[in-house]
């Protein structure tokens, strides 16, 4: 069922029911359409499809541009083929890179509600996301009248201006929204399993607002992931033993900032769509446990 | 027509959209076809630079829908010339046209002046590992406090 505040058409939405409402059709509603994936000078098409079922999940991403290809998402496992960077750089397309946890978002950005746009031929409200610091990047969302859908986001630098943007030039529903009532089981072990491995890293001073969501050790490769959020952006933190080779310093893929360091003999790579002032502020934190 | 034709026709555009598609996913579920078509992917791009933008309605559609409204193009260009840097591309993708569609992903090294000229690989894996998680459902699950909301082993 959608969200309560958003059935009840008779009350005005606020900017966070409007999220509430994208949130819960991006990841419910059975969609597809074209797409196009603009970072830079930078333009990709795509068709995207969305299939909601009881099991959970599945999403397709296919080229329409250059050298085709295909990703497939299914219930969180990701099928990509190997060899190509462009598949690497669009893969977060899947999801429309929708992240959203309104009461931990709240405190770091400033919501508000924009004009009525037209987007893929559909009405569109737009929804402002201003961040309340520098550690973090706006977003305008283009959200459809009807469903909620993202039509076009956009990711906002501290100039407002594009960074990147996701648009949709054709949108076609499967289902109505009053149709898409699914659970999706949450397809993960939450058995926090908090074993020495997860233990041998602390995190002195998180960039505010930033918390620790996930955490994964492979211990054949002696590498933690660590998943960081506020709510609304997300960075990845790797560790695993330094190899000659590794990047030390500032990178960037598309619209994806990437610190690279040697700690404690250890490579740390850190990685997100936020500000490279969040990333060094994250990388100073990171201490082993005595 | 093998499996590997049909890959070979499927990169040479001579398949139908929807024949093109279920080669698609059959090759996402067989480790050998897959490692066929990356390697079709670079012979590809070697050989045409893979900077022929796609005169497709698409594009006609794409650069319509964007006319709408003013977009700048070049905002990473304008931050990085703050600070020495190095832009660093693919070695097969040459320099490339505004609005071209189909264009190869840039790499950008700001200030690891030492770095090899191919990024590391590791680097596109955990790219691939956080796009994964991105967006992904279980992830944007409310997380009360902030707290750790588990500790995987993946073996």
């Amino acid at each position: 069922m959608l969200p309560a505040a958003v059935q009840a058409q008779t009350v005005p939405l606020t900017a966070a029911d409007w999220l509430q409402a994208m949130h819960h059709a991006v990841h419910h509603l059975d969609y597809e359409g074209r797409v196009v994936y603009q970072v830079g000078s930078e333009l990709e098409v795509m068709h995207l499809q969305h299939q909601s079922h009881a099991a959970g999940e599945t999403e397709y991403l296919s080229a329409l541009s250059g050298v085709p290809y295909q990703i497939r998402r299914d219930r969180g496992v990701m099928h990509a083929p190997p060899g190509d960077d462009r598949v690497v750089q669009n893969q977060h397309i899947l999801g429309m890179n929708c992240l959203f946890h309104y009461q931990q978002m709240a405190p770091h950005y400033r919501l508000s509600l924009g004009k009525q746009h037209r987007v893929a031929d559909r009405l569109a409200q737009i929804v402002l996301i201003e961040p309340q610091d520098r550690l973090r990047l706006g977003r305008r969302l283009y959200l459809d009248q009807e469903t909620k859908l993202p039509l076009r986001s956009v990711l906002l630098d501290h100039q407002q201006q594009p960074l990147a943007q996701t648009l949709f030039i054709q949108l076609t529903l499967k289902n109505t929204p009053a149709m898409s009532s699914r659970q999706h089981p949450i397809p993960m072990d939450t058995s926090s399993d908090r074993s020495a491995a997860a233990q041998r890293w602390q995190f002195a001073a998180l960039p505010a607002g930033f918390a620790m969501q996930l955490h994964h050790y492979r211990p054949e490769k002696q590498r933690d992931h660590f998943i960081f959020s506020d709510g609304l952006s997300m960075m990845s933190l790797y560790i695993e033993p330094w190899m000659d080779g590794s990047l030390q310093g500032f990178s960037k893929q598309g619209a994806t900032e990437i610190l690279g360091a040697r700690k404690y003999n250890q490579r740390l790579t850190l990685l997100g769509q936020v500000p490279q002032e969040t990333l060094q502020q994250m990388m100073d934190a990171v201490r082993p446990v005595p | 027509m093998n499996a590997r034709e049909r890959v070979s026709c499927c990169m040479d555009d001579e398949l139908s959209a929807d024949e093109h598609m279920a080669v698609s996913r059959v090759v996402l579920d067989d480790p050998e076809l897959s490692a066929v078509w990356a390697r079709y992917q670079r012979v590809r791009r070697l050989l045409q630079h893979d900077t022929t933008p796609d005169v497709s309605d698409v594009a006609a559609r794409v650069q319509q829908a964007l006319a709408a409204e003013p977009t700048v193009f070049a905002p990473v260009a304008q931050r990085l010339q703050r600070a020495p840097r190095r832009r660093w591309q693919m070695a097969f993708a040459a320099s490339v046209a505004l609005l071209a569609i189909g264009l190869v992903p840039q790499w950008m090294f700001v200030e690891a002046p030492d770095q090899a000229l191919l990024p590391p690989a590791y680097l596109n894996r955990y790219l691939s590992e956080h796009h994964a998680y991105l967006g992904a459902s279980h992830v944007t699950q409310p997380n009360a406090g902030g707290a750790l909301m588990a500790v995987h082993h993946v073996p």
